[in-house]
């Protein structure tokens, strides 16, 4: 059977993952058709605690997981020892999701991108910490609800704009940096071609809906993730070498509302005068993104 | 052959003979000459390594840490903060059977900031699972690293081979350095069968839930108890090869009748035998008994060591804040465990730098022949702590 | 000490932590000491998992997890095909199961008392979504007497407050009237060779250095238990667009015709995405009762 082969070949059925979730078929859909040999770095969270439960692991390929923000510096090692052994044809790929990366994790990613290491590192971005129960992060999106940056009846969510991690990776000199979303498979899979065709750090950006801590039903991870691209919300873009090559245009792009409503975490905004101004703005970032990489 | 070498270079090339293929360390005093020196070899062509500048310790352990378990051989050095800053990652080196080798220049921890030397950053992650050697002079710090890295790999352990900051790293003196075959013979190429490899796929670092987390810990302990015999075991043989004794889990130096004994890590025992032979001149029995290994704490041997002897001054460069002295309380645990009876003086001394002197030890001796039963803070100026009002 | 120990199985997002907490509030309106705690584990949403409570007389010391309660509270008949939800039941004791059957028609066995309540669907009537974690409640108080349903309806508003609280108390006192008209099922006996349904199957637990994992072992770790609902393929409809296939967050989607895919209901979670991303609609998803997952079997 032409599925069987892609199946069993990254991340095996029988892990935790919750129902649709959106980081399993990201990695699914970033890493089945990488045909050469690669090791994967993870950093602790969901991916790592719903794919490892001893004695059952859902990795058909040598993957490895130290702790929580130095994933890029445990990639790193193991590309220095592949370079060692003369092992080159092997690859290094690095996940993380938005907190790890973003977050407590940038650090060494940092360390990573400046030093020219050649990892492939692949932040999966559900927009808060899902593994510990939805806390705020630095990639949640504005006026997004959290456990820890609630809508009350004096503050509307978080207050804070997404971390721009493409523009901190491009200031790095990486190479090769783009977003990618699990709603769009063939751009994400070209887009990860196209890394594993380059040496040195690359980075890619995968924008991962997640039912429980986005609030919404599992059947609807694809949908809402094409939403967040459709909106101009997500951008879809590609940067090599410091210059945009690759934008997903937007010819009938939607109102945000079109996005923000079908989510628990936004429902807020639909309640109330401040919710409506906030959705205004919501939507002025999008226009934003829409103005600044031409969608 | 015999050089006169700085500390930190004797042990870069004691490093370098033991053929790392990855070095990645961060900048910290006093550990970077060690560090300075391998990179000056790597960028020479005379050591096939590579080295990775990172932004932290955190990182440079969690690069070695990627290294090892890709199946190369790793090394990385740090200090005090840099140690701290490193305990999450140490752990975790432990806990996937990594056997890393780190030198740590010994060194105070902050606040206040104070970069001399003492055993607090050592003693800070000394549960984390990690084999900890104490070298007492640069011979030895030469020797416990090419022990180290044959213990580590038989034993699938890390090992932290301890030398004193600045007292060792930044002291010359005259080592005797291995020839690089002698080496080689000694320490044949690493190579795990649990490792980082696409012809192999394993998975490393699973989440253990509690029906397995507990059996995963004792196993851990198991091993790292068990690491006692492998020490003793690559002792011999290094005494075979090189014909020194060094490394081991202890060793005494005393009259079989001692009347008083003094236990340390590191070189502080080098003015502890000054004081002790000065103290037999003076007739008062006095001997050594150095710790070498205090990561498994040898208990058995310390408690069976010099039987008549009824009391011990562990003097020690660090402690247990709200407690006391760690290694007087360890002997004192392994004593009663094996209902032995001797009297131990708990002695901290050296903190940040502050020297010890051959004349404060006999001082010592003399106080505690006399009754004194400690906690000894040794030198503490009591003029300034009365100034400062909590004296 | 005596102490009433109730375990309640539902699955990762259905409340069954919040139903220990109101029972838990309940009893304490009554003076009772009590206690409500999860099973912690690494499942997510759809996950089968339990959660606690004790209710006692006495200040409750005891911190180890309940081995065998007095009542078992199951929130989805589906459960029962992936956990042995008799295990440690005191002999003798009570189970309430969340199903629109009928008791003899469920797979249960031993020396105990069954009760099926239709949770799910008063809530449904009531609330409008089918959480069945307060109206069982309701049920709990009619046939165990052990809390009287006012308390439980004060819990209840207390945690739910304003509208929401108004309409869970509608549908615990519905749950409440019908499951005081119930008479206790006698289970039949459980046979002697019949072993308990396994809830951790696949290859015996080895303790090796550093836990290092086999590839790919998680085969051995189906979780078809989590599932309600099952994709039905209708090949008639389908044209080949291999959608379901790509988008299957479990890759448990395979194509075995030109147009014609099967998921491997060993692992499906029914999450639905096959069906929403078909643009053809030959994918729908049913909900999967007790009897058919015994009929696939």
């Amino acid at each position: 059977m032409p599925g069987e082969k892609l199946r069993l070949r990254v991340l095996t059925p029988g892990h935790r993952a919750c129902q649709g979730c959106g980081q399993a078929l990201g990695v699914r859909l970033a890493l089945e058709r990488v045909e050469v040999p690669f090791i994967v770095a993870n950093a602790t969270g969901c991916l790592e605690v719903f794919s490892t439960a001893y004695p059952y692991s859902s990795w058909a390929v040598p993957w490895i997981h130290s702790l929580f923000e130095n994933t890029a510096a445990v990639a790193s090692g193991i590309s220095a020892a592949l370079r060692a052994l003369g092992r080159g044809e092997v690859r290094v790929i690095a996940l993380g999701g938005d907190g790890g990366t973003a977050d407590i994790g940038l650090q060494a990613l940092s360390g990573m991108f400046e030093r020219g290491d050649d990892v492939l590192y692949i932040c999966y971005d559900n927009e808060a910490y899902m593994n510990t129960g939805v806390q705020r992060s630095g990639l949640t999106p504005p006026y997004a609800r959290t456990t820890t940056s609630p809508a009350g009846r004096v503050r509307l969510g978080n207050v804070r704009p997404k971390k721009d991690m493409l523009s901190i990776a491009v200031a790095h000199g990486v190479g090769y940096a783009a977003t990618a979303s699990i709603g769009y498979p063939k751009d994400l899979e070209r887009k990860v071609q196209k890394a594993m065709g380059r040496r040195g750090p690359r980075y890619l950006h995968i924008h991962a809906p997640c039912p429980l801590g986005w609030g919404f039903e599992p059947e609807k991870t694809v949908e809402i993730a094409q939403l967040a691209v459709q909106t101009g919300l997500f951008p879809l873009v590609e940067i090599e070498d410091g210059v945009v090559t690759g934008v997903r245009k937007l010819p009938k792009r939607l109102p945000v509302e079109e996005y923000l409503k079908h989510q628990s975490r936004f429902a807020h905004l639909f309640t109330s005068e401040e919710g409506r101004k906030a959705i205004a703005e919501i939507q002025a970032i999008a226009d934003a993104n829409v103005a600044r990489y031409g969608l | 052959m015999w050089t006169v070498l700085e500390g930190s270079v004797a042990i870069a090339e004691a490093v370098r003979r033991c053929r790392p293929r990855v070095i990645s360390a961060y900048p910290i005093t006093p550990q970077t000459h060690i560090v300075e020196h391998l990179a000056r070899l790597a960028a020479d062509g005379e050591l096939d390594a590579e080295v990775v500048n990172v932004e932290s310790e955190h990182s440079a352990a969690s690069v070695v840490l990627g290294a090892v378990a890709t199946g190369v051989r790793a090394y990385t050095a740090t200090s005090s903060q840099g140690l701290l800053l490193m305990a999450e990652v140490l752990y975790n080196i432990a806990g996937l059977r990594l056997p890393v080798v780190l030198t740590c220049a010994n060194r105070a921890v902050s606040s206040p900031i104070n970069i001399w030397n003492d055993h607090q950053d050592a003693m800070a992650v000394r549960d984390s699972g990690w084999i900890q050697l104490f070298a007492e002079d640069n011979q030895e710090a030469v020797d416990l690293h090419i022990q180290a890295y044959r213990i580590a790999e038989l034993t699938r352990l890390p090992v932290m081979v301890n030398v004193d900051g600045f007292v060792l790293t930044h002291a010359y003196e005259p080592v005797d350095l291995p020839d690089q075959e002698e080496v080689d013979a000694f320490l044949p190429p690493f190579e795990p069968k649990v490792r980082l490899d696409p012809d192999h796929p394993l998975t490393l670092g699973m989440l253990a839930e509690p029906h397995v987390y507990m059996e995963a810990r004792y196993a851990l302990n198991e091993a790292v108890l068990g690491s006692k015999e492998v020490i003793l075991q690559v002792q011999r043989e290094f005494q075979e090869r090189f014909g020194r004794s060094s490394g081991g889990l202890i060793s005494v130096d005393a009259p079989e009748d001692a009347e008083i004994v003094f236990v340390a890590m590191g070189s502080v025992l080098g003015t502890i035998r000054e004081a002790a032979e000065s103290l037999r001149h003076r007739g008062i029995r006095a001997g050594v008994l150095k710790v070498t290994c205090f990561r498994p704490f040898p208990g058995e041997a310390i408690a069976s060591a010099l039987r008549g002897t009824p009391r011990f001054i562990v003097l020690e460069k660090a402690l247990s804040m709200g407690s006391g002295g760690i290694l007087a309380n360890e002997m004192r645990a392994a004593f009663y465990e094996r209902d032995r009876r001797a009297e131990i003086i708990s002695v901290i001394a050296g903190l940040g730098g502050r020297d010890v002197t051959v004349a404060q030890i006999e001082e010592v001796a003399q106080a505690v022949l006399q009754g004194e039963r400690g906690p000894v803070f040794l030198g503490l100026d009591q003029r300034l702590l009365a100034r400062e009002g909590t004296s | 000490m005596s102490i009433h120990e109730v375990r309640i199985h539902g699955r990762g997002g259905q409340g069954a932590v919040t139903a220990a907490e109101l029972l838990a509030v309940a009893a304490f309106q009554e003076g009772f000491w009590v206690q409500a705690f999860p099973a912690f584990g690494a499942e997510r949403t759809g996950a089968p998992v339990a959660a606690f409570a004790r209710i006692s007389r006495e200040r409750i010391k005891l911190r180890s997890q309940v081995y065998t309660p007095d009542v078992v509270l199951v929130l989805d008949d589906t459960l029962l095909h992936a956990v042995d939800v008799m295990s440690g039941l005191k002999p003798g004791g009570v189970v309430i199961v969340n199903t629109t059957g009928t008791p003899r028609d469920l797979p249960l066995s031993g020396d105990a008392l069954l009760y099926s309540v239709p949770a799910s669907e008063i809530a449904e009537a009531f609330l409008g979504k089918p959480i069945p974690n307060t109206a069982i409640l309701g049920a709990y108080a009619a046939i165990t007497g052990k809390v009287k349903l006012e308390s439980i309806v004060e819990a209840v508003k207390r945690r739910f407050p304003g509208k929401a609280g108004e309409l869970n108390r509608q549908a615990v006192e519905e749950a409440y009237r019908r499951a005081s008209e119930l008479e206790g099922y006698r289970l039949p006996p459980r046979a002697t060779d019949e072993a308990p349904a396994p809830v951790r199957p696949g290859p015996a637990l080895v303790l090796t250095e550093a836990l290092v994992g086999s590839p790919a072992t998680s085969l051995a770790y189906p979780t078809a238990g989590w599932r309600t609902l099952v994709p039905v393929f209708d090949a008639g409809k389908c044209t080949g667009c291999m959608l379901c296939m790509v988008y299957c967050p479990d890759g448990v989607v395979s194509q075995v015709g030109p147009r014609e895919f099967v998921a491997d209901l060993d692992f499906c979670k029914g999450c639905g995405v096959c069906a929403a991303v078909c643009p053809s609609d030959a994918i729908v998803m049913v909900r999967e009762t007790h009897r058919q997952r015994t009929a696939a079997r």
